[in-house]
């Protein structure tokens, strides 16, 4: 008797054991959420009179110019190294593959921006051509060392476009545009576009062009501060950083990373504050065609309670101050930039970036 | 310790290209990535066209105009003294996992990234509230900081607190692990193992001892018979 009950102890200590087990191999599952990879969007096929499809159009217009020597040095592989080597440097300092802006016949460069037309918003495009013609500017400025022998090209002439993959309805492809302070991704897949990564920057940020004063940045620039402004004291505490910022943190070559967020959450702020702080992002969001922006401008405000917005230095216009907002699906930064011999970060040398954590070049479309 | 090198490796994936261009300053970014095995840091230091002659003679210790492999990593030593880890306060040595350095020509055009990988291994899947402080030394004559922490890949690791200097030259990180038993099932596979065999003996054991005394006392009795 005494036998059967130390055996059955053992017995049920051994299936205490086993259940015990179990319990924390359950819980030892770990539960990836924040870094996971977000799953594959659905794709909706493209049709001939949507934006995908007037953007294939003026694409497949754009190829007709060109003869095959041509054709062939714009036309790269959708999955290959070129996707992700685009840079804020000037074009002689970092050389861009496709097609150079300046090598393109009077013909080409229509047709060549009836495209960015097709797949920009009016003002998204002239953001681009201020950027451009900023680099003119510069050339021509002491800063832009332009016409040294032997230095970077700067100015409008050294801006690529090149297309990765085949204009298509059904799919992938991508076009790339950019040079100095410019860096255009444009991944279309079906009916979505994608407009992650980017890059706007702006050197000079104020010039004048016919009389007129641009600003490629100002909007950007002014609804920032106006949002900053708004904040109360305690909101203020939360949003303003202690430390400065010399540079993006996710630049161009810093794919695929996920930083811990920072500043005030898009929840602390009050309906008014909410709509300041879409409306700056819209600034980045909108440089897309409009179907494609409101597209992603919806899924920002869906996200709104999770967005973060931080802000590094002082708060008059006019300052030099960094800011970052940083959502599920979001990440821009705005950063002004130091010049030769300055004494501190500069108004007048913007880098930003805008970027899609979970869908840069269209990853989640791409991934079906 | 899979698990960081993962997590370095993922630092290193994707490669930067190319990056801002201060042009009179050495910028030095670091990316912190925490796991349960340790810490990783990825390096990314991109002289200025005004400063890569400077830094370029530093790493170019013979002067003869190239960098040797073994330059590369004198250099890359010397970067790793001037960084300091400390996780819950006690200071936790790095060990350099990756150095990639540009072309000279990319460096005199300031263009080139220096970049290095950094792991240290530390138990930080503890559960509870840990710390980790982070400074860089590095020619701090030229340089410009920037320090960040990636989200962490383990979803039971949550940092809840950033707290840098003005220049970003040092960081603390607070995070907090919830994980009730970070042992695993593996002791409990032991316990397990060990009660079955025990459960199972523990029957056999009498009539076993009865077998080998009465073979004992036969042998005993063949060696004299008379007793």
């Amino acid at each position: 008797m005494k036998r059967e009950s130390v055996s059955a102890g053992l017995y049920l200590l051994a299936l205490l054991s086993a259940g015990w087990m179990l319990l924390p191999a359950a819980k030892h599952q770990p539960q990836k959420i924040d870094t996971t990879p977000a799953p594959a969007l659905r794709v909706e096929p493209a049709k001939e009179g949507d934006v995908t499809g007037k953007t294939v159009a003026a694409a497949k217009a754009f190829l007709a110019t060109l003869d095959d020597a041509r054709r062939a040095k714009v036309s790269l592989a959708f999955n290959g190294e070129q996707k992700t080597r685009w840079s804020n440097f000037p074009a002689g300092m970092y050389p861009r593959n496709g097609l150079r802006w300046g090598d393109l016949s009077a013909a080409q460069r229509e047709a060549a921006l009836k495209l960015l037309a097709t797949t920009l918003s009016r003002q998204g495009l002239q953001k681009v051509k201020e950027i451009m013609e900023g680099d003119e500017v510069l050339k021509t400025s002491e800063s832009g060392r332009g016409g040294r022998a032997g230095g970077p090209n700067f100015g409008r002439d050294e801006y690529y476009l090149a297309f990765l993959g085949t204009p298509s309805l059904t799919e992938p492809w991508l076009i790339q545009f950019g040079g100095h302070h410019l860096a255009i991704n444009v991944t279309i897949v079906g009916k979505s576009n994608v407009l992650t990564p980017s890059l706007p920057a702006a050197q000079p940020a104020i010039y004048k062009l016919n009389g007129e004063t641009v600003r490629p940045l100002g909007r950007e620039n002014d609804k920032s501060f106006a949002l900053i402004n708004s904040l109360d004291a305690a909101q203020q505490k939360q949003a303003i950083l202690n430390y400065q910022m010399n540079d993006l943190v996710l630049g161009p070559g810093e794919d695929g990373k996920t930083i811990q967020p920072e500043g005030i959450k898009a929840s602390a702020l009050n309906a008014a504050q909410q709509q300041m702080l879409l409306d700056l992002a819209h600034e980045w969001v909108g440089i897309l065609n409009g179907e494609a922006a409101a597209a992603k401008m919806a899924e920002i405000k869906a996200n709104l309670p999770e967005t973060w917005f931080a802000w590094s230095g002082p708060t008059t216009n006019g300052s030099a101050a960094y800011f970052r907002i940083q959502g599920p699906t979001l990440l821009i930064e705005y950063s002004p930039q130091r010049l030769r011999g300055g004494s501190g970060l500069d108004t007048n040398h913007i880098h930003t970036i805008y970027r899609d954590p979970t869908n840069d070049y269209g990853e989640r479309l791409v991934k079906r | 310790m899979k698990r960081l090198l993962a997590c370095c490796l993922c630092a290193f994936a994707f490669r930067a290209t190319a990056a801002a261009h201060v042009l009179d300053e050495y910028v030095q970014a670091a990316r912190i990535a925490l796991a349960p095995g340790g810490a990783s840091v990825e390096l990314r230091m991109t002289p200025g066209v005004e400063v890569a002659g400077r830094v370029f003679r530093l790493i170019d210790v013979n002067g003869d105009g190239q960098i040797s492999p073994a330059e590369e990593q004198a250099y890359a030593r010397r970067v790793l003294q001037d960084i300091t880890l400390e996780v819950d306060g006690l200071h936790t040595p790095l060990a350099l996992t990756v150095a990639e350095f540009p072309s000279r020509r990319e460096m005199s055009e300031g263009v080139g990234a220096i970049r290095l990988g950094l792991t240290a291994e530390a138990d930080l899947g503890a559960a509870g509230g840990h710390q980790l402080s982070f400074r860089n030394n590095h020619l701090p004559e030229l340089g410009v900081y920037l320090v960040n922490a990636l989200v962490p890949a383990e979803s039971e690791i949550k940092i809840s607190g950033q707290e840098r200097d003005p220049l970003q030259r040092e960081m603390r990180l607070s995070f907090h692990v919830n994980r009730a038993d970070r042992r695993g099932p593996w002791p409990w596979a032991g316990v397990l193992v060990l009660c079955l065999c025990l459960a199972l003996l523990f029957p056999l054991w009498k009539p076993l001892r009865q077998y080998l005394r009465r073979r004992d006392d036969e042998r005993i009795q063949a060696k004299n018979p008379f007793s």
